[in-house]
């Protein structure tokens, strides 16, 4: 029946004899009492410290073969190995920055850097207002709105990035129907009724809007809306705790709007008009937009393309998190009376988000390192400027390094800071 | 470039949400209470609907009217297939034939998993309604047809449409139940299709002789029949992986490592037919298992000439192989019987894949659609261990294994899959000692995205394993199991049952993330435009209606596959936990 019948001197032998030689020094019958150590091959203590230091040699040993064979190749192909090459000319120019040729290769990062968060920033605050609506939209019991948000959501999730990317930039502005930006075919502008400032100049390259511009006296009125913001912020809590004590409405978002706006416009009249707005126009040359906020072509292609993007995830994400919240909660909130409005405000969406936010944090992340395929539009990103410079001569391994310790480092940054936002935000006890 | 990793709970309630139902009110009755029920519902029908049907107007007639499809229609082949060379596009019939059986066999296994699971349960098998078919594959095959409406006049593959459609319905039809009469008759004489298909279409690969094509032909009537006689869902399982390797092996050549794959397509079955023969009485298979798996590492090694990763390859296998002798003596046959198996497997696959000594076609020539899915797919399937082991180390108890699992893993999910990319366009192979300048760049991004995809499946998994309760590993302790035997018979199967859906959702987010591969300069389904466009006929000229169509079929196959991962996950019941 049992292994013994092969080997008439027994199983424990076979092992014997196999792992006797091997390891001389041990006794081959491990002591019979209780509390002895097991023989050194089977004691567990034993075996993971040897498993650790085997494993950490093996990967030390990967790593060192690797970086020697990386060294071998670029000294015999004449690459240099160091990171001097950082202070060198870039030897190009970056695209609507006042970047100029001579400078360095580290400030043309910086542009790129630069450039990514003005991308990463604005689309997160697209795709997450966009996303949120959808989402709403998707269980709305109107069945037009549903559909429409369905074929969205259906449409945006199932595309590559990349695609919609040259999509937006082809179909808008290449094959588009934008007009040209030239001294003999002018933009379109969009003049504010009843006077001579635009509020908006498109073009299939370049696109204005208005802003704002600091005069003089600007610095000391910031400093002023700097308090007035703190103050708001005292006013909040103290008709939150007013709320709170006493049941009587607490209305803080007019107190604190009413707070900033107040001493705002009290700022700026005794300050004697410290900001203005500035209208974006066409220069003299035409070919240039004077003013406002001028963006190009490209910015707005990729922001609103992964805006697009990652909307449809986020709203997939806001839609489960909204089903995801227990069906009691709805009961009772029906049960009060309350309004459709009242039901989503103060007793679905909070739950909700409690639940979306771990994921709607993982889409921020997705967008950020989504704008890395800024390069088919010419954004000069981090990743495209990073090619260019790679095709201007400088060391690939050491950029692609830098590359990728940036990434590392805002994907760090970002899942750090919603993390603690994640965690104030979660229920304890959960 | 974005993970499949969504909250577990969300995921529940969405399927939920997904999920079909009925209604029963009258039109004017729904359309009452649905869009005109309160003053702004009323509003928001009329302005949304008008902005619907404004955007479906002008969509309908871009597509129908002003668009010009010719630079589509022209390229249509391009598209599908890139550069790959004219005269061997048999290759790619024979590829299409063996998934399409593939797949029917696949689904053939589900099925039969599902009955036997229902019949262990005590209740009724679940069945897969039409509605839920239609749903999930009515994209794909409206780009298929769409495709073929285009391109009526420059591409006919009408009958490749056909023999694949009685391939996948042969190798599904040949898992069922068998039957009386005639129709039964029918049934069995099922596997004999596929000879006669394969027999009649691989006499017109050119490097591949007569004889070769009819053993193949006959090779796969074996295995059908096999399939058929036995009924074994693992052995179906082999059957369906089998076809879809030999797919690849049409293409990329029977020499080389594709006795590796063959091999790993029929343990299942090979598995399951060994294990079946009883308890485990004799140690003598074990013991005759080691030794034939350590005088195959031998051979291996003495048969391709000693070099240092050799030597260090015929060590650890002698290691394993005294391991397995052991433990088989010691009573517990199991392994070394597998090792054997396996052993045997190994050298039968190699011997007849230079039987039929097929010349492979070069990845350079590989492109478009049929590129993307390929890496997509083989990615997934070499990155799935990867994945695993990670998984399992990020929650080993052992720390340094610990750290380093997490720092791999944290690290290859922060950086962007283009920064990986441009490494392995630019200097990959400098890690080699040779420069990796024999490489293909094909070849040096399949590393790296299987690199990157092994992150993102770790996690996927590591979720599926925090999803088994504790109670099961407290189980296994419980029953004296080692660690080794908790994870691999209890943890793993419900982990991995519990991963399926998401792991399809993996898939599509890489066959998304494949359309990268252009910004390297690949021909993948994406990069075809820019060749298109460079063509002196369409220098400029329907730009965006070939982004239309790239879009359109990156969209078919991936709304597909999502539909597909929703039911499966509620076919798997995964929500339920």
């Amino acid at each position: 029946m049992s292994s013994d019948s092969y080997f008439p001197w027994g199983k424990i032998r076979v092992a014997e004899m196999i792992t006797a030689p091997a390891t001389p020094s041990v006794p081959p019958e491990p002591s019979a009492s209780a509390s002895a150590r097991p023989p050194i091959w089977r004691d567990v203590r034993v075996l993971r410290v040897v498993a650790q230091v085997l494993t950490l040699g093996i990967v030390v040993g990967l790593i060192f073969v690797l970086q020697r064979n990386l060294l071998n190749n670029l000294s015999a192909l004449g690459i240099s190995t160091d990171f001097e090459f950082l202070s060198s000319e870039a030897k190009f120019t970056v695209r609507d920055s006042g970047f100029t040729a001579d400078q360095s290769v580290w400030r043309m990062i910086l542009v790129g850097v630069q450039n990514t968060i003005a991308a990463a920033s604005v689309g997160i605050a697209v795709a997450l207002v966009l996303g949120t609506l959808i989402g709403i939209g998707r269980l709305s019991s109107n069945w037009v709105l549903r559909k429409l948000a369905t074929l969205y959501v259906e449409t945006f999730r199932n595309i590559p990035p990349l695609v919609i990317i040259i999509f937006v930039g082809t179909a808008l502005f290449t094959a588009g129907p934008l007009p040209l930006f030239t001294p003999t075919s002018p933009p379109g502008e969009l003049v504010i009724p009843g006077t001579d400032s635009n509020f908006l100049i498109y073009s299939n390259t370049r696109i204005g809007f208005p802003s704002i511009m600091n005069d003089d006296g600007s610095s000391a009125f910031w400093l002023i809306m700097l308090a007035a913001l703190i103050t708001a912020i005292g006013v909040w809590i103290w008709r939150t705790k007013v709320n709170e004590n006493t049941g009587a409405s607490h209305h803080r978002v007019l107190y604190s709007l009413g707070t900033i706006f107040g001493i705002g416009a009290v700022a700026y009249l005794v300050l004697g008009g410290p900001i203005d707005f500035s209208f974006p126009s066409v220069s003299e040359s035409g070919r240039k937009i004077e003013g406002g906020i001028a963006t190009n072509d490209a910015y707005i292609a990729l922001t609103l393309a992964l805006a697009l993007y990652t909307a449809s995830h986020i709203a997939e994400i806001v839609r489960g998190s909204i089903l995801a919240v227990n069906t009691g909660q709805n009961e009772a909130a029906n049960a009060l009376a309350l309004s459709g409005f009242q039901r989503y405000r103060f007793v679905v969406l909070p739950q909700a988000a409690r639940i979306a936010l771990p994921s709607i944090i993982n889409q921020f992340l997705n967008l950020t390192k989504n704008t890395s395929l800024a390069t088919v539009v010419a954004y000069p990103e981090i990743t495209a400027l990073t090619q260019s410079l790679i095709g201007n001569d400088q060391p690939a391994p050491q950029m692609i390094l830098i590359l990728m310790g940036l990434y590392l480092t805002f994907s760090l940054t970002i899942s750090f800071v919603l993390n603690i936002v994640n965690r104030r935000f979660q229920l304890a006890g959960r | 470039m974005e993970s499949a990793i969504i909250d577990p709970e969300v995921n529940r309630a969405i399927t939920e949400a997904n999920a079909p139902r009925h209604s029963d009110q009258s039109p004017s009755q729904w359309l009452k209470s649905n869009l005109f029920n309160s003053w702004y519902n009323t509003i928001v029908t009329v302005v949304f609907g008008a902005l619907g049907l404004l955007f479906a107007f002008f969509a309908l007639r871009f597509l129908i009217f002003t668009a010009r499809w010719e630079p589509v229609r022209d390229n249509l082949q391009l598209f599908f297939v890139g550069r790959f060379p004219r005269e061997e596009t048999t290759r790619l019939v024979v590829q299409l034939l063996a998934l399409s059986g593939a797949g029917g066999l696949f689904a053939g296994w589900l099925r039969q998993r599902a009955r036997i699971e229902a019949e262990l349960a005590g209740v009724e098998p679940k069945r897969t309604s039409p509605r839920e078919l239609v749903g999930s594959y009515w994209a794909s095959v409206l780009f298929l047809v769409v495709s073929m409406i285009i391109g009526v006049t420059t591409f006919r593959p009408w009958l490749i449409v056909v023999g694949c459609v009685i391939s996948a319905a042969t190798c599904f039809v040949i898992t069922m139940k068998p039957r009386r009469g005639a129709f039964g008759i029918a049934l069995a004489l099922a596997p004999l299709v596929p000879f006669l298909l394969a027999a009649g279409v691989l006499t017109f690969i050119p490097d591949l002789s007569n004889s070769s094509a009819y053993m193949i032909a006959a090779g796969a009537t074996v295995v059908l029949a096999l399939t058929q006689y036995l009924r074994n869902p693992a052995v179906t399982l082999s059957a369906a992986a089998l076809l879809g390797v030999s797919g690849f092996q049409v293409l990329s050549g029977t020499s080389q490592l594709s006795w590796v794959f063959l091999t790993l397509a029929l343990i299942p079955g090979a598995f399951a037919l060994t294990s079946s023969s009883g308890k485990e009485s004799s140690p003598l298979p074990g013991i005759l298992g080691s030794i034939v798996f350590g005088g195959g590492v031998v051979f291996y090694v003495v048969f391709n000439g000693f070099t240092s990763v050799r030597w260090i390859t015929l060590l650890a296998g002698l290691a394993v192989a005294v391991w397995a002798l052991v433990s088989a003596a010691n009573g517990d046959g199991g392994n070394g019987r597998r090792l054997g198996m396996v052993t045997v497997l190994g050298f039968a696959t190699w011997q007849i894949g230079r039987l039929i000594g097929l010349e492979g076609i070069d990845w350079v020539d590989w492109g478009g659609l049929h590129l993307n899915l390929v890496v997509a797919a083989a990615s997934t399937a070499l990155a799935f261990p990867m994945g695993l082991l990670l998984a399992l180390g990020r929650r080993s108890s052992l720390p340094v294994l610990r750290w380093l699992c997490t720092a791999y893993i944290e690290m290859i999910r922060g950086v962007p899959l283009i920064s990986l990319l441009l490494m392995a366009q630019l200097f990959i192979g400098f890690f080699l000692s040779s420069g990796g300048n024999s490489n293909t760049l094909t070849t040096k991004s399949l590393v790296v995205i299987t690199m990157f995809s092994s992150a993102y499946i770790a996690e996927i998994v590591r979720g599926g394993l925090q999803a088994v309760p504790t109670g099961q590993t407290e189980a296994g302790q419980a029953m004296g199991m080692s660690p080794a035997k908790i994870t691999r018979l209890l943890v793993l199967p419900q982990a991995l049952k519990a991963v399926i859906p998401a792991m399809v959702g993996q898939f599509i987010s890489l066959f998304k993330d494949t359309s990268l591969l252009t910004i390297i300069g690949v021909l993948e389904f994406l990069g075809v435009r820019e060749i298109i466009h460079a063509q002196p006929d369409f220098r400029g000229f329907g730009l965006v209606e070939t982004l239309v169509f790239v879009a359109f079929g990156f969209w078919a196959i991936s709304f597909t596959m999502s539909r597909e991962s929703q039911r499966l996950e509620r076919s798997l019941d995964v929500g339920a936990r």
